[in-house]
Parts: structure tokens; sequence; C-alpha cells
């Protein structure tokens, strides 16, 4: 039994630098390049067997405002009005390396 | 018989000895952070956030506070004690820094080095004779921006309003000119001969400017401070691009650009030209710029004369319902113009102005109209501002990498003739979601604009990823030709660093079509009418349409071209 032979599942693990983890959807999730390919069942690396992927450069605080912009893209893909999303200036710089290596 | 035995599949062993993966890369770990202890949305309040709870590799912070407002430890706020020489008026309110006589006691006091303060009171001199021996500021200056500064200063007190500074000046010397903006419109006094009973007077001033014969080339901020400008005059000078704060203009009237580098316009003039209005631009003066024109030789020869146009190939340009623009001369330029259907077009970006409304038999009326004619197809680029595959070349770009100008080819000779390729019309996505990292690094420049790339070397620990780069290379080109490193979107007004998709509109504007570049913040932003395919060919040109006046002009064309070869 494989990994490639499991039906999907909807939601994956992101597991932070400290510990912590974050349950998301998939389809959110896979908005980030680096994840997507990471996720995708043909490449056949350990994270697609656990639906689970570490980010050892990113810590839980970075984490949880990448997982809000995830859901954030998703929801407003198709909306005319965009609203801003929030981001504290303390986070701003460590959130710009972590999107430089999520690609997203 | 003996067999060598066979190594064991790897996979056979199950899930245990999948290939590592590749972003558990160890060098990774060691990434510092400057944050205050992390503090989760789901925690209560800070007494819960503890250490016990929270475990991650850090070392002892450097700084004191948070990144964005203090410097080191300990070091103590740093004052200036300048004096402001503006008006010579003493407040003896406050203890602020700029009060004069706060400062001068203290320099009696000796608290500390200001003694070299002139102790002559900050009134401008009258006469410009001693305004070298005065002035200790002008040590400091070079030679034009001394002649710059003293200059303006004899033209103040005389309270002038004409202006005309030619000292081969650059851009950073220019912030003398703030001071213009002290002009007053003098009183009736008693040698002025009083207005008659019911005869305005307008008390606002009417600034002319003329830096023509400089070396400007990106202008100054304080230019576009100058609130009374009525008229700039800008020849002869190296300007490749006029920045957006145009629009800032608001008393602008007349605007020459004649002699300079300029290709296109930026899409905040639109807003000037399209006011109402003593303010409106009515003199807009572009020859002898290598202008984005068209290859329409008798249009260019009519309205860019003198202008060495850059011929573009005709398949380029619609119109803009979508036709072939061949445009035989102004007269059937601007009946076809306005008897299309223009409602696509209103408001499809913040600067469109108001649809043209008139008789269209009299072409005359529209002189002082402000219409769009044509378009070219939409440019679209990668989060960090790289040309997309496919994707055309905007026809005024110049510095672009030769590997990336692959489709420039495509551009100039399209498969078939008049038509482009099909993948020019395929907008990537639809989505008006700027992606995080440029989300981050606007919030970042809107905080600090200052230190921003000093942070992110301290936050990665010296080198800066390659896409981060890119985009700080872009704000940096941002800041040198408009002044900040943000750009700000000319479809929706976000706030956005490296633009998504650009193309430029030609508008007609004073007998002339004028070429203005928009860009926007996302690949969504780009209008319908500008992101669809344009209909097919209905304004065809037509040999036997030609009438007198054209074969008149082919003659005079052909005369003219006798001539100059005669040289």
């Amino acid at each position: 039994m494989s990994a490639q032979s499991q039906p999907l599942s909807a939601y994956v693990t992101l597991v932070s630098n400290d510990g912590y983890e974050f349950k998301i959807l998939r389809d959110a999730a896979c908005i980030a390049g680096t994840i997507k390919k990471a996720l995708d069942p043909a490449s056949g690396f350990r994270e697609v067997a656990e639906n689970r992927m570490e980010l050892p450069t990113i810590n839980g605080v970075v984490l949880e405002k990448v997982c809000e912009y995830l859901y954030y893209n998703q929801k407003n893909m198709e909306s005319k009005d965009v609203p801003d999303l929030e981001i504290p200036p303390e986070l701003c710089l460590e959130l710009l390396i972590a999107a430089d290596y999520l690609d997203v | 018989m003996d067999e060598d035995p066979l190594p064991s599949l790897s996979h056979a062993t199950g899930a245990t000895t999948t290939p590592n993966s590749p972003f558990l890369d160890p060098r990774f770990h060691a990434l510092k952070s400057s944050s205050p202890p992390p503090l989760f949305s789901e925690n209560d309040s800070l007494d819960t956030a503890d250490v016990t709870n929270y475990e991650s590799p850090r070392e002892k912070r450097k700084r004191a506070g948070t990144w964005w407002q203090t410097g080191p430890r300990g070091a103590p706020k740093r004052r200036q004690f300048n004096r402001n020489f503006d008006s010579g008026v003493y407040m003896m309110s406050d203890d602020s820094e700029a009060s004069a006589p706060a400062s001068s006691v203290m320099s009696h006091l000796g608290f500390d080095g200001t003694s070299d303060i002139p102790s002559d009171p900050p009134l401008a001199p009258s006469h410009p004779d001693n305004q070298e021996g005065n002035d200790h500021t002008a040590g400091s200056m070079s030679a034009s921006e001394a002649r710059l500064f003293r200059a303006v200063q004899h033209c103040l007190d005389s309270n002038m309003t004409y202006f005309s500074f030619a000292f081969d000046l650059q851009d950073h010397e220019l912030h003398h000119l703030h001071q213009l903006n002290q002009i007053i419109t003098l009183p009736p006094g008693d040698d002025i001969e009083v207005p008659s009973e019911g005869q305005y007077r307008s008390m606002v001033p009417e600034i002319h400017l003329n830096l023509s014969w400089n070396k400007l080339r990106y202008l100054s901020p304080t230019v576009f401070q100058l609130q009374h400008l009525t008229t700039l005059t800008l020849r002869n000078n190296c300007i490749e691009s006029v920045p957006p704060h145009i629009k800032d203009l608001t008393s602008l009237q007349t605007l020459d650009l004649c002699y300079n580098s300029i290709r296109e316009l930026p899409c905040e003039l639109l807003a000037l030209c399209a006011m109402s209005g003593p303010g409106r631009l009515t003199r807009l003066e572009l020859a002898g710029n290598p202008i984005y024109g068209f290859n329409d030789n008798k249009l260019s020869r009519l309205f860019l004369h003198q202008c060495s146009t850059t011929e573009i190939p005709p398949e380029f340009m619609y119109t803009a319902s979508g036709q072939h623009r061949r445009v035989q001369n102004r007269r059937e330029l601007l009946q076809k113009a306005t008897n299309m259907d223009w409602s696509a077009f209103e408001g499809h970006h913040m600067y469109t102005p108001p649809p043209v409304k008139g008789n269209t038999s009299n072409p005359n009326v529209f002189d002082d109209k402000l219409f769009l004619v044509c378009r070219t197809a939409a440019s679209y680029y990668d989060q960090t501002g790289w040309l997309l595959r496919n994707s055309p070349v905007l026809p005024t770009q110049q510095k672009l990498a030769p590997s990336y100008a692959q489709p420039s080819c495509v551009t100039h000779t399209p498969p078939s003739p008049g038509s482009a390729p099909e993948v020019w019309f395929d907008r990537p996505s639809s989505s008006k979601v700027l992606s995080l990292a440029t989300l981050s690094l606007v919030r970042a420049y809107k905080t600090e604009p200052d230190r921003v790339r000093e942070e992110i070397e301290y936050c990665v620990g010296g080198s800066v990823p390659p896409q981060v780069e890119a985009l700080l290379a872009i704000a940096q080109e941002n800041e040198i030709s408009m002044f900040r490193p943000l750009r700000s979107c000319h479809c929706c007004g976000k706030d956005y660093i490296a633009p998504r998709a650009e193309w430029i509109e030609g508008w007609f504007f004073q007998q002339q079509i004028v070429p203005i570049r928009v860009a926007v913040c996302s690949w969504a932003c780009v209008p319908d009418v500008i992101a669809k395919r344009p209909e097919p060919l209905l304004w065809k040109y037509d040999r036997r349409g030609e009438n007198a006046f054209d074969i008149q002009e082919r003659e005079r064309a052909d005369r003219l071209r006798g001539l100059r070869s005669g040289f």
C-alpha cells in the first residue's frame, strides 16, 4: 500500500520550528508554491505520506500569519473589493522571508 | 547454484525509508529573530505567555525596542540645534528646538557647541553682495547650488513671479525652490491703480518657473510642492520620465518639456488635462522628444512635428473599440473617434476623464478636448517585475535584459499581418490579492522606509534571497524616479512595489496624440476592455478615400524629403 493509492485528505498539517501545528485546508495550503510542490502526490516525498510538512525556518507566530494569509487569499480570489490584510510591523520582515521561502 | 543476494528495494520497507525532504535543510535552522516574545491569538494574556510553553533558538537581542523604533540600546536621542531662517519673528511660546531664543540662550550658557550660529538676526539680507559673508550654509554648497540660492533670494526680495534659472543644476540642488511658496500677490498700493468696483482681482500669485538648460533627470519633490506654479518650462534637460507627482500641480496651465528624452507620460497627467476651471492644463509642449509615436508618417508630421517618432507597426495599435488604427488625417481621426462607442472605456482606470460629447461635424470643437484614440496590448509581469513568457514587451521599454526580450520579435513581426498572437490576450489570473511578499514589504516600507534593507540583512544574517533582492531593487528605482519606494495603482489606488501589468494609451490632446503609460498592481486590475482581444478590423485604410488635402500633404512631404536629401 503506497501513498499514491490513498485519497488525498482535505486537511494538511504545517509544523513550525517550535512545534506548533496548524491544520489547514489543502486547497489553501497549495496556494504557496513550495507547499504545493512538497505535497504533490507525484513527488513521493515523506510529506505526501504523512500529509504533514515541517517548516524548520518559520516560527509559530509567523506561520500563524502565513496560514491567515493563505485563507485570506483563498477567500478573496474572486472578489472585486479585497480588504486589507493586517500585518503587524514587527512581523513584516520575518513574513517577507517566510513568503519568499514558501513562494507565496 | 548460488546467486548474489539482490539488494533490498528501498520502497519495500515502507514509509520509514522515504527519501529525505529537501525542506528540512539544517542551514535554515539558525534564523535570527528580532521580534518581541511571541504571543498567539489563542493566548489569553501576556501572563500566560511563558518561556515554558515556547522554546525556540534565539539569541540575546541587541536592540532596546522593536526594530523600527530605536537604534542600539542606551544611545541618547540626538537633537539638532538648527535655526530655521523662515520669518524672523520670535515666538517665545515653547521649548521646541526651532525656537531661536532657546538655542541662543543655550549657547550663551555653554550647553553645547551651538556658538557658531551667527549672531545676526536671521532675516534674509536685502543685498546679494553681503549674502556670501552672512550665510554659513553657502560654504557647503556647490557653485551652481549657491548661485541658485542667491538667485532665489534675490527674486524673493523683489517678489517676482517669473523665474528663470539655468545654472547646470542637478536634481538634488532644487530644494531651495521651496522658498518660492512665499511669493504673494502684492496688494494695490498708492502707485498702483485700484481696480474699479466689480472688477475681480485674484490674490493668488501666478508663478512661472523656467528651468531650461540644466542637467535635470528626475526633478525633485520640491518642484511639485509649489502649489501656485502656473508655467513650468523644462526645455533641454535630460528628463526621461515625468514623476506622478505632476498631479499635485493643480494650478499648472503650461508644461513645456521640449528637447528631453521622454518616451511616454505618466497616467497622472490626465488628471491635469481633464481638470475644469482655471487650473486646467492648456498647453503641453513635447517637441524634440523621442515620443512613442505612430507609423503613420503623415499623422506624426501633423501632430508631432519635430518629434523623432519611433515607428511602431500598425498591428500594435488599436482604436478604442478595437479597430485597426490607420488614420488619414486629423479630421477623420476626430470624426471616427467621436463616432465610436466609448461606453466600455468610461472609467476604466482612475484617471479616465469624462467622455467627450459634442458636434462631430466640426472637428475644431475638440481642440481642447481629451479623448482616447488607441492603446497597446497589455504587458504582464511576474511578482518580481520580469516580463511573463509570451507577453508583449512594452514598446517604450528599453531596459530589458536580452534573454527576457524574446517576445519582441513576436511583437514586431506577428505571425499574420494585422493580428497579434492569441497569447497576448490571455490574462494569467483574475485574483486581486497581492502576494504575501509584496504585502509585507509594503508594510515594512510604510513603517520605516529608510532601514528596510538593513533590517532584512540583519534578519536573514547576510545574504538577501534573490526574489526579495529584486523587489528591493525595484523599490529603489521607484525611490529615484517617483520619490517614494511604493507606487500607487492606476486602477484601484493600492500601494504596491512592482507593476504586474502595463500598457500605453494614446490620448488625443492639444492636436497631438500623447502616449500615456498605465501600470497596475495585479493582473485582475487590468480592465476587461484592455485585457480582451480587440474586435476585427472595421476601420480600414482606403486609398480611394484620399482627398485633395491628402495629396497636397504627400506632395509637400516629397518636396521636404528632396530638400533634406539635398543638404
